[in-house]
């Protein structure tokens, strides 16, 4: 009895170990989620056929059908979590962060709730990444994003880097250059001084 | 056609040209029409060529070759007119497949045109793409079919310069092409180009979209069968735009080190992105050798065409091929020709300068080198892509085969340089670009059709542009090695200004404000949602906000606890000359010491009473951070640009901001960023709202001044003001010290080691040994002041 009591209880426990080994060592889902607002909440789901046409967003099947092999030289890759690897890390290496399954969800609450109501936020992890500096190591998540705030203006699309533990934004780039900028921030006021 | 006016009229010359070359054409068709031509085209009843499947062979079809206003010859050209009347006769290839699509598996530079994002590829089951030119198929094909000449042309002038360095018979000159720039795959992208033909959503727009790897071209709101796929120069622009991305990041694809790729200008105005646009520009010309771009599509319904030579009838009185009619910067960052008398802030018209500079080098080449217009634009390519790709460079060597940092500071700090403290300004892209040219042609004659290229013709050049900002080459960058430093020839500064940047002030006059302060609520809601759509780096803290809204902007115009506000610093030119590319950096700096403010540097604040800390006692302030705060180097950190004032002992002292909160019993849990964030608590500058760009502060005014309407208002972007946030739990009455960092392009004394006293007190860095007189600064200095002028905005927090 006691016996299968422990094997119960190491199979209970090897359910949530599996799982987050799982995630880990798969990078999560690579698929586009949409992420909107909601009286209950930030809702979100994966982002329909309809959407992707609507922001433009590439059908994740054909961008993986069409896609070369990445250009640059591979980057080493971390065995335990199949991250790459920028900077090198050794048995000194601090680790500053942990990743946290929930980082998609926290980063897009916090774009939201700065975003007008109507808008909608679509984010696809491209990578995951370990970065290394001064012995100091990050879990980092590589994300596409895409922003529509209302129906009529076109979407706006850029790359950021993303804390895989706190869900921060940590840097962006890549954002849409349109010619007519006049969706960017503009105020007209006479300055008295 | 160069000679088209753009009002419609013609002048004599043109219009005999016009008759002769009508007439010649309408020979033609007749001849055509009664004999069947190879590809079997014909005319259709409307006069046109009748464009359809059964007048072309397998894979071809038939696309403008140029805008209808030069096709025609008609500048004012009606929106109505049979697009058909201006298709030639003989077919044009497309492709042999069923879609328009060059797919990856056979082509690295793979491309694809839909009609838009929503709707499929096309499919040609008999493989011919002859469409009227009124349907959506031959927009498709009209945009494929000019993706596919250029980008083939990017392609084969790119492998060409590539060979000189590293073919069969190297030249052995140095170059930022890396090696592995065709075997990595560094050109293009991993996924297709994508172009969309057709966006209904883009009235008067279009656009490149890096992340998305994608171009959309809108068309004329008033004319909506005016579509800008029509213009095959404003697809160049767009395209241009791409390959311009492609080489700010040739090094980082290449590199397999870098994560993140390098933009060439970040904000809504800054110097990095007019260049863009001044080179987007260019690639039109690249392609045609027409310097002009947009005459149907932004020019013929919106007087938005852009002219690329001086002699360009668009062009003002006065404006000439001449040393004085040039386009010179900063006199023309603001000048619309079709506008003359309007007054912008704007890139599209202040990277006329780089496109103007870049067709006149490249007439100039035809001369000195005695190339033919064809080969002087591909060589004007190749030069743009040496610059790109070293400035671009976030792996920080800059030129292969270097193995220390000479560009962008290090790996670590190169986004931040490239974006803030060193940015892309008129005076790098110059110095580059002329660095390339005398490292190349002005090195080995062989690239010059064996003539001699004197670097003299490229100095005086970019004199007559304004643009002879740069004292010297910056051969090696910020590599530390012994090295001659390479010396323009001062003689030559004829027209180019250069300015004390002490000749910069804080607004002092009697009834002027130092800043102005936007804290409405509901203006800084519409910024909070524009920062946070892809523009700060960081987030919005949350402790501002409450249900999606700023929680305590009040709009009184001050600076109050909770608040995000907007701050445009009023600063004034004091010289007698036009002052450009002004930038206030409120970006973190090496500027503190153990929590307290250093006073070693110009401003000579705060004093030691007011809690300042002084060479004698705290050394490490006369050291500047070698890697800014990243901590691989040294142990200096950098710090946030705002300290407060507390009371000690009665009196008054400046103290760092977690300093503050201990005085003040503020719990971590309180700040801006996170119990983490302790350094900046308080107030904090989000990192990407950070910077303020003023394109130009003419004499004796200041930037409102210079730019104000005829209305008496100004228009301001994000990139005029920095912002801050505010934090709730700051007791209203603190006084707050901003010590910010200003300089300008045309800076005389922002970029170069002098034998004069800077002002600030720093010891010698032993660390680099090779700086000398005369050499540009190292980038480890621009964590400290020497490139700067420092900024004290000093403000007191108001409920």
């Amino acid at each position: 009895m006691k016996l299968f009591k422990n094997l119960l209880f190491i199979a209970i426990l090897a359910v949530p170990v599996y799982y987050t080994a799982k995630i880990m060592n798969t990078n999560e889902d690579k698929s586009w989620q949409t992420y909107y607002k909601s009286p209950e909440g930030t809702n979100v789901h994966q982002t329909t056929y309809k959407e992707k046409k609507r922001v433009r967003i590439i059908s994740d099947a054909i961008t993986k059908s069409k896609t070369r092999e990445p250009a640059s030289i591979p980057r080493p890759r971390h065995k335990k979590t199949n991250r790459e690897v920028l900077g090198k890390i050794d048995k000194d290496t601090l680790f500053e962060n942990t990743p946290n399954s929930n980082w998609k969800k926290i980063y897009a609450d916090d774009l939201l709730s700065k975003l007008g109501p109507d808008s909608k936020v679509y984010i696809k992890k491209n990578l995951g990444i370990i970065r290394v500096i001064a012995g100091k190591a990050t879990y980092i998540e590589q994300v596409q994003v895409t922003i529509q705030n209302d129906a009529d203006s076109p979407p706006n699309s850029f790359e950021a880097q993303i804390d895989a533990q706190t869900g921060k934004q940590l840097s962006v780039w890549n954002k849409t250059n349109f010619e007519d900028t006049k969706n960017d921030i503009i105020m007209k006021k006479r300055l008295v001084p | 056609m160069e000679d088209l006016k753009r009002n419609g009229m013609f002048n004599f010359k043109t219009r005999k040209q016009t008759i002769l070359m009508s007439a010649l054409v309408a020979y033609t068709l007749c001849l055509t029409s009664c004999v069947p031509s190879q590809s079997g085209g014909s005319t259709s009843s409307s006069g046109g060529v009748a464009n359809t499947s059964a007048s072309v062979n397998v894979g071809y079809g038939r696309v403008l070759q140029d805008n209808p206003i030069i096709l025609s010859g008609n500048a004012s050209l009606d929106h109505t007119v049979n697009l058909n009347s201006l298709l030639r006769t003989q077919q044009d290839f497309v492709t042999d497949g069923q879609y328009l699509q060059k797919t990856c598996v056979n082509d690295p530079h793979c491309f694809e045109v839909k009609k838009d994002s929503i709707s499929s590829l096309y499919q040609s089951t008999n493989q011919k793409w002859a469409f009227d030119t009124s349907t959506d198929e031959f927009d498709q094909v009209q945009m494929f079919t000019h993706m596919n000449w250029m980008i083939s042309k990017y392609n084969t002038d790119l492998t060409s310069t590539y060979s000189t360095y590293y073919g069969s018979n190297p030249s052995g000159l140095s170059t930022s092409l890396p090696m592995s720039l065709f075997t990595s795959g560094a050109t293009w992208e991993t996924s297709p180009l994508r172009g969309y033909a057709l966006c209904d959503d883009l009235p008067n727009n279009a656009f490149f979209s890096p992340s998305t790897y994608s171009i959309c071209l809108g068309y004329d709101s008033i004319y909506e069968n005016v579509k800008f796929v029509q213009d095959p120069t404003t697809l160049y622009h767009e395209l241009g735009h791409a390959l311009v991305h492609n080489a700010m990041n040739f090094r980082n694809r290449a590199s397999g080190t870098v994560a993140i790729e390098s933009n060439l200008g970040y904000f809504s105005y800054d110097e990095g992105k007019a260049i863009n646009e001044g080179i987007a520009d260019f690639f039109s010309y690249y392609m045609n050798g027409r310097a002009h771009i947009g005459e149907w599509s932004m020019g013929r319904f919106l007087n938005l065409s852009r002219p690329m030579q001086e002699s360009d009838d668009l062009h003002v009185a006065g404006v000439s091929e001449t040393s004085e009619g040039r386009l010179s910067y900063p006199t023309y960052l603001g000048y619309d020709p079709n506008n003359p008398e309007e007054n912008y802030e704007e890139i599209h018209y202040a990277g006329q300068i780089v496109s103007h500079f870049l067709v006149a080098f490249t007439k100039d080449l035809e001369t000195a080198c005695s190339f033919n217009n064809s080969y002087a634009r591909t060589f004007t390519f190749r030069l743009l892509m040496e610059t790109l790709s070293y400035l671009g460079d976030f792996s920080s060597y800059g030129i292969e085969g270097f193995s220390t940092y000479g560009v962008n500071h290090t790996p670590e700090n190169a986004k931040e340089w490239l974006q803030k403290n060193k940015p892309i300004t008129y005076r790098r892209f110059s110095q580059t670009f002329s660095r390339f040219v005398k490292t190349s042609l002005a090195t080995d004659s062989s690239l010059c059709n064996f003539n001699s290229y004197n670097i003299q013709r490229l100095e005086q050049l970019l004199d007559d542009y304004g643009l002879l900002l740069f004292k010297n080459y910056d051969i090696n960058g910020s590599r530390s090695i012994a090295e001659t430093v390479q010396k323009v020839e001062e003689l030559n500064r004829q027209k180019t200004v250069l300015i004390k940047k002490n000749q910069l002030l804080v607004e002092s006059r009697s009834g002027r404000s130092e800043a102005f302060i936007f804290d409405s609520y509901s203006d800084m809601n519409a910024a909070a949602s524009s920062l946070t759509n892809g523009f700060i780096d960081g987030s919005l803290s949350t402790t501002i906000f409450e249900n999606g809204n700023l929680k305590y902007n009040n709009g009184n115009g001050q600076v109050s606890p909770g608040e995000l506000v907007g701050i445009l610093l009023n600063l004034y030119n004091n010289s007698n000359s036009t002052m450009a590319g002004v930038r206030i950096l409120a970006n973190d700096w090496d500027h503190m010491q153990d929590g307290k403010p250093c006073n070693n540097f110009t401003d000579n604040f705060p004093s030691a009473s007011q809690g300042g800390a002084s060479v004698a006692l705290y050394p490490g302030c006369a050291d500047e951070a070698l890697d800014n705060g990243v901590g691989v180097l040294d142990s200096q950190t950098v710090e946030p640009v705002c300290f407060f004032q507390d009371t000690q002992d009665d009196a008054a002292i400046w103290v760092s901001q977690e300093a503050f909160m201990t005085s003040k019993a503020i719990e971590a849990t309180e700040c801006l960023g996170g119990s983490s964030s302790t350094k900046d608590c308080l107030i904090r500058s989000p990192k990407g709202a950070d910077v303020a760009w003023y394109s130009r502060i003419d004499p004796k005014k200041t930037w409102a001044e210079t730019l104000v309407d005829s209305n008496g208002e100004n228009e301001f972007k994000a990139s005029n003001i920095f912002f801050l946030e505010v934090s709730p739990s700051i007791p209203p009455g603190t006084t707050v010290n901003c010590r910010l960092r200003a300089t300008f392009t045309n800076c005389e004394d922002c970029h170069n080691i002098t034998s004069n006293d800077t002002g600030n007190t720093y010891s010698t860095n032993v660390n680099t040994p090779f700086e000398q007189v005369g050499d540009e600064y190292k980038d480890y200095k621009y964590s400290g002041a020497d490139p700067y002028k420092i900024i004290n905005f000093q403000f007191t927090v108001i409920d």
